[in-house]
């Protein structure tokens, strides 16, 4: 497990992460939300070791992370980057090099992830002769040409279309899959939502919600129902225990004022008729967003 | 599966191999080269070709004296220069004229540059369109002396051939011989130094400008991100520097025997005399001199953010170049200054080559001067590996010096060796 311990950092005056602490566990997808400027890409950046933090540690299965576990990792950096004008099979070869891999070895499998990534016949190409979403591709297979054994993308999402999603989203489930850490981080917070199992929240660098994405949204579903009725609504309106939101014809959004009127809620719309939908209104990642961020 | 970790030499050459691989996949390095090449083979035939101007002469000549003349001055201007003589060399050839008047209207036509008429009893005549040329008139003037007085000669009794042979063996000017000759060509050895200078100036510039082009490209393209994630920054910079170094070397060797190779076939034997016996030296200060201010090119860079920073951060680095170029080039000989900055940091690796070509440095001098480099160079690649290392990543605008000096701690590794 990759775990992040109170780490701070500077630039110059600014404070910019305060005692950022998360874990991300492996097997699973972990989403790393915030706004721009909220921390995320100096935060990734130093599990790297790209830059350094002025206090605090990266934890590797509970023990200071060491340099040559850090070159296990697979990055892809915010900004992406390779070298444009060097061919796509060359460089990623080049790199596969530079994390310890036999020249052959690297080639076969630069040409396996680049066949897998749909961009096999551009291997011979220079980097910037491809479309911006071709390279994307290739910079996800730099980042996995080692087989790494922990993935840290920033952005990776940004600027491709449906299908590249797809396939990148199909990417890092085969990689979690494999029993690794993959932290990831991205605006598209329905994305997030659908792909995360963890999900962390940062804002001007400070983590404001981390853990299972079930979980938090469970939690910070409170007391709102979602009833779908066959019968009449107005029995709803007047009573102590409960606030209508919303009614549109049979469905409603209540309140609870006590989360434990759930079954004589239930038990009163039954009396009315027959009840098609009841059940807890769960927020959505972005809802949760809007309400930790302020 | 997880790689093992590389042991860091053959990181570093991973790292040089790329440089290497891309500069020669790159056209306008190709081009560049192919073009020092040109003006270095240039450099050595212009100069021959310059000095050796042999004019060629067409004279018509009307009858057997008048082309027995030519003839005497034909041989005379092809031995001139190697005999001593004092005459000009030249190339004439004879044109027999049926009588004067095909003479006259072949120099009137311009087929022939004089005509020749007349014997050795009562004179020659030189026919010339506006002037006769005065190398011609020289030779045909002692070759004309000597027919006259042979056959003035004869007629008193004397063997006129034997007369002749004498005469033109007589116009061999007092041999000359110094107490303390001089046994360098001073102008040679200067021309030969004006070209190892510009040469040292133009490839430090070339590959200087590359590896700090190479290391802000890796900036600008962010991939320096993934590298320093994969690679200690140490190992970078050794990788950049060393392929460079390679480089640099191939170009300069390929240049040596370009420049070896072709003095040798146009007999420059001056010149390949100097080239060979100070080859050595040539290659020895490129690669120290090279070596030595590398690595702060590859500061140069990283402290640009962008391609378009490199003409404001490479300032102080064309100055390191340029004020000792400009030195070793324009410093009076045997002056004391000279020899001062032959042992000084950064001037060495120029100035100690013009010392040593000119005649006035010893071997050990040579080396020393080495010795100061190889010092400078120690020195300035701890300086510029902790620049480097506070200036790669920082992202934005120009970094100062003073910025990436301080910042070199603070971006440590949070990770354990």
């Amino acid at each position: 497990m990759l775990e992040l311990h109170q780490i701070d950092r500077f630039f110059g005056e600014r404070h910019v992460l305060h005692e950022v602490s998360f874990p991300v566990r492996p097997g699973v997808l972990t989403g790393f939300i915030g706004a721009n400027g909220a921390g995320k890409t100096t935060t990734m950046r130093i599990v790297l070791g790209v830059i350094g933090a002025d206090a605090g540690r990266v934890l590797w299965d509970g023990r200071p992370l060491e340099r040559s576990t850090r070159r296990t990792f697979g990055y892809m950096p915010e900004e992406r980057g390779l070298y444009p004008k060097m061919k796509v099979l060359d460089q990623l070869v080049h790199l596969g090099r530079l994390f310890g891999l036999r020249p052959a070895e690297a080639a076969e499998r630069a040409m396996r992830l680049l066949t897998s990534l749909g961009v096999a016949d551009r291997a011979g190409d220079r980097l910037d002769s491809l479309s911006l979403g071709n390279q994307q591709r290739v910079q996800v297979a730099a980042a996995v040409i080692h087989d790494p054994r922990a993935l840290v993308l920033d952005e990776p999402f940004s600027g491709l279309d449906p299908v590249a999603v797809d396939v990148m989203a199909g990417m890092l489930r085969a990689r979690a899959d494999l029993g690794n850490p993959v932290l990831f981080s991205s605006h598209q917070l329905d994305l997030v939502e659908r792909l995360c199992d963890d999900i962390v929240i940062i804002d001007r660098g400070t983590v404001v919600v981390a853990g299972p994405s079930e979980r938090i949204r469970r939690e910070r579903s409170g007391s709102r129902f979602r009833l779908v009725v066959g019968g009449p609504t107005e029995w709803l309106r007047p009573d102590p225990r409960w606030k209508v939101l919303e009614l549109e014809g049979p469905r409603a959004l209540v309140e609870l004022l006590d989360a434990d009127d759930e079954q004589p809620l239930l038990a009163r719309a039954l009396e009315h008729g027959p009840v098609h939908e009841f059940g807890p209104v769960v927020p959505t990642l972005a809802e949760i967003y809007r309400e930790t961020v302020r | 599966m997880t790689a093992p970790a590389p042991r860091t030499v053959p990181l570093i050459w991973t790292v040089a191999r790329r440089e290497i691989v891309v500069k020669l996949q790159d056209k306008a390095f190709r081009t560049s080269t192919a073009f020092l090449l040109l003006v270095m083979a240039a450099s050595v035939v212009l100069p021959q070709l310059l000095s050796d101007d042999r004019p060629r002469f067409t004279v018509a000549a009307v009858g057997p004296e008048a082309s027995a003349l030519v003839t005497d001055a034909s041989a005379l201007a092809s031995a001139a220069g190697d005999d001593g003589s004092g005459l000009p060399r030249a190339d004439i050839a004879l044109e027999p004229a049926d009588g004067l008047p095909a003479a006259e209207e072949m120099v009137r036509s311009d087929r022939a540059d004089a005509a020749v008429t007349g014997g050795a009893a009562g004179g020659f005549t030189i026919v010339a369109a506006r002037e006769v040329p005065p190398e011609l008139e020289q030779l045909l003037a002692r070759s004309s002396y000597a027919r006259r007085l042979s056959a003035g000669l004869a007629r008193v009794g004397a063997d006129a051939e034997a007369v002749r042979a004498v005469l033109l063996r007589a116009a061999t000017p007092p041999a000359e011989r110094l107490q303390d000759p001089d046994p360098r060509d001073g102008e040679t050895a200067m021309y030969l130094f004006a070209a190892f200078a510009v040469v040292f100036l133009m490839t430090n510039m070339i590959f200087g400008v590359s590896i700090a082009q190479s290391v802000v490209e890796e900036k600008q393209s962010r991939v320096v991100e993934i590298l320093v994630a994969a690679v200690p920054v140490p190992v970078l910079l050794a990788g950049k520097v060393i392929g460079n170094t390679l480089m640099v070397m191939g170009q300069v060797l390929l240049l040596l025997v370009v420049g070896v190779g072709v003095s040798q076939t146009v007999g420059q034997s001056v010149l390949t005399q100097l080239l060979g016996e100070n080859s050595g030296w040539f290659v020895l200060y490129f690669l120290l001199g090279f070596v030595m201010l590398a690595c702060l090119w590859a500061v140069a860079g990283s402290l640009a953010s962008r391609l378009e920073d490199l003409n404001a951060t490479t300032v102080p680095m064309q100055m390191l170049l340029f004020v000792p170029f400009f030195t070793a080039i324009y410093l009076p000989e045997d002056s004391g200054v000279l020899t001062g900055l032959s042992f000084a940091p950064v001037f060495s690796p120029i100035v100690m080559p013009r010392r040593l070509l000119t005649g006035g440095a010893a071997w050990w001098e040579g080396a020393a001067a080495c010795g100061v480099i190889v010092a400078t160079g120690v020195l300035l690649v701890l300086v510029a590996a902790r620049l480097y290392r506070g200036s790669l990543l920082s992202t934005g605008s120009r970094t100062t010096l003073r910025a990436a000096w301080t910042s070199h701690a603070r971006e440590r590794d949070t990770t354990t060796d």
